[in-house]
């Protein structure tokens, strides 16, 4: 879900914070970051399935934001922009992927998993595993269509948000992606849709 | 149904994301992740944004100087010159006040408001892949306790810290006060409650326990000469900072050639120092300025290898696309 949560620091409202962060002043520029670091990291954890890239990613958005704080006018709500800043350097992120493995001539991906229960190891961590895989091969725009739909959960209105299209369009892409993940993972495809 | 015609498309509101059953539980294991604790802080994100804007800046004056030079010499790389140096632009410096260039960036941790806000648990210690602790020869073997991947506690003994990240310093404390090592190799020697600090590479500050700070001069030898350091055993060859000022100057002077000649030195005798990081991007913008594609594919790829966690991982990656492919074995095409 999409909610705005800006922290305050001492008597600064919202709009006190972002133009200080802005400026460079290292105590909004904490707040902006305490107040939305866990969700950039969930997200981007989301998104790439990967824990061991989930430091180096939150660092870059959080960089490229600080960078481009003067561009955000308010329209957007500050998390939604920053979601789309993550979609960015996430994209980036499976581009590097893709070009390292077929650099290396490797097509399988090391992917460092999160502490895991064994009933976990056993099974989740390979339906994660194959999933992140088969999402490596979709192109960006289904899947991140399909991360903010399904793996998200975020509604149509939400994703359409979020990613900055239309609502007919991220729900043709999540179709589309969803077709190409169940041939990818030699699921039968179902009848009526 | 292609994208560009599905606008009449009449989409339920209330579609299910995933309508496969089987493809559910794949979804569900995706959900349940949780991030790792975060390793990151404030501090280190505002740092490392002050100082990457800082390199830009720098890269931007080193391809003005570059285009004026060439200019400068009638033309002769006049047009080649102008090449964009990667994503860096006058636009895309935020016109904003930033620190100077290798400017102390304690303050800023200074100002830093901590809320608390525990992590899910405590991380892992160990120092980052960027950084090497090692004992140095017939010196005692050093004593120490990682506190972070970026911080270290030496205890006792000699210790050889080398950094190879100029954005993320090392912070070493030791028992008169700490010191931070933003590039480059330091040797720490503890004798009691005193430490003795040579600076072999980059640069090194210490910061005494009253928060007084102050840059540590590079090790100098008894004959005016650089001191040898770990990857130069000679002294009476350049330091890696003397071949990175060499480039600069003939760059300034429209000499691209001479500028790679000195990079190439540079990244060669002192693959680990601070000047050889930015020089070898430096020197395969230059290389492929120049027109050596080959040559400049080589050292972008050079680069990846050294710094496969850099922050500019991926404008190198796209430079390297737009190169082609290649082999090489280090800096040479094959």
């Amino acid at each position: 879900m999409i909610a705005v949560a800006l922290a305050h620091v001492g008597d600064m409202d919202a709009h006190s914070v972002l133009v200080a962060a802005q400026r460079g002043d290292a105590a909004a520029q904490a707040a902006v970051f305490d107040a939305h670091k866990h969700q950039v990291a969930a997200r981007i954890l989301k998104m790439t399935g990967d824990t061991a890239s989930v430091d180096d990613l939150v660092q870059e958005v959080f960089i490229a934001a600080f960078a481009a704080l003067g561009s955000f006018r308010g329209d957007a709500q500050l998390d939604t922009w920053l979601y789309r800043i993550t979609v960015n350097k996430v994209r980036n992120w499976w581009d590097a992927q893709r070009r390292r493995r077929k650099r290396e001539s490797n097509p399988v991906m090391t992917r460092a998993e999160s502490p895991a229960t064994p009933e976990e190891q056993t099974q989740t961590a390979e339906h994660r595993r194959r999933l992140y895989d088969a999402l490596a091969e979709l192109p960006s725009k289904y899947r991140e269509a399909f991360v903010a739909r399904a793996i998200e959960n975020m509604t149509l209105a939400e994703a359409s948000e979020a990613l900055g299209v239309p609502v007919s369009t991220v729900s043709f892409r999540t179709r589309k992606a969803e077709t190409l993940l169940c041939q990818a993972l030699g699921l039968e495809m179902e009848s009526g849709r | 149904m292609s994208e560009t015609n599905m606008e009449a498309f009449a989409v339920d509101p209330n579609e299910p994301a995933v309508r496969n059953a089987g493809l559910l539980p794949f979804v569900e294991a995706a959900r349940r992740q949780t991030p790792p604790p975060l390793k990151v802080d404030a501090a280190s994100i505002t740092q490392a944004w002050a100082q990457r804007r800082a390199t830009k800046r720098r890269t931007l004056a080193i391809a003005v100087a570059a285009g004026l030079g060439a200019l400068a010499l009638g033309g002769l790389y006049g047009n080649r010159s102008t090449e964009p140096q990667s994503s860096v632009t006058p636009a895309a410096v935020p016109a904003v006040a930033t620190a100077p260039r290798n400017a102390p960036s304690a303050p800023v941790a200074e100002n830093v408001v901590e809320p608390p806000a525990p992590e899910l648990e405590p991380a892992p210690v160990q120092l980052a892949a960027t950084v090497r602790l090692t004992g140095a020869a017939d010196e005692p073997a050093p004593q120490y306790r990682v506190e972070g991947p970026y911080e270290v506690t030496l205890e006792r003994g000699t210790a050889v810290l080398s950094v190879e990240d100029p954005t993320q310093p090392l912070v070493v404390h030791v028992p008169d006060g700490s010191l931070e090592i933003h590039a480059g190799v330091t040797q720490v020697v503890i004798a009691g409650d005193v430490s003795h600090v040579a600076v072999l590479e980059g640069k090194t500050f210490r910061i005494t326990r009253d928060g007084a700070r102050e840059e540590l001069a590079p090790t100098v030898a008894k004959n005016d000469k650089r001191a040898p350091t770990l990857e130069s055993p000679e002294a009476d060859e350049p330091t890696a900072e003397e071949l990175a000022e060499k480039a600069e100057q003939r760059l300034t002077a429209g000499d691209r050639k001479g500028a790679i000649k000195h990079l190439g030195q540079l990244v060669r005798k002192y693959p680990r120092s601070g000047a050889a990081r930015t020089g070898l991007l430096d020197l395969a913008r230059l290389l492929k300025a120049d027109g050596q594609k080959a040559e400049a594919r080589c050292a972008y790829q050079e680069f990846l290898h050294r710094h496969p966690r850099s922050p500019v991982t991926d404008e190198v990656e796209r430079a390297l696309d737009k190169l082609g492919d290649g082999q090489c074995r280090g800096l040479k095409p094959q």
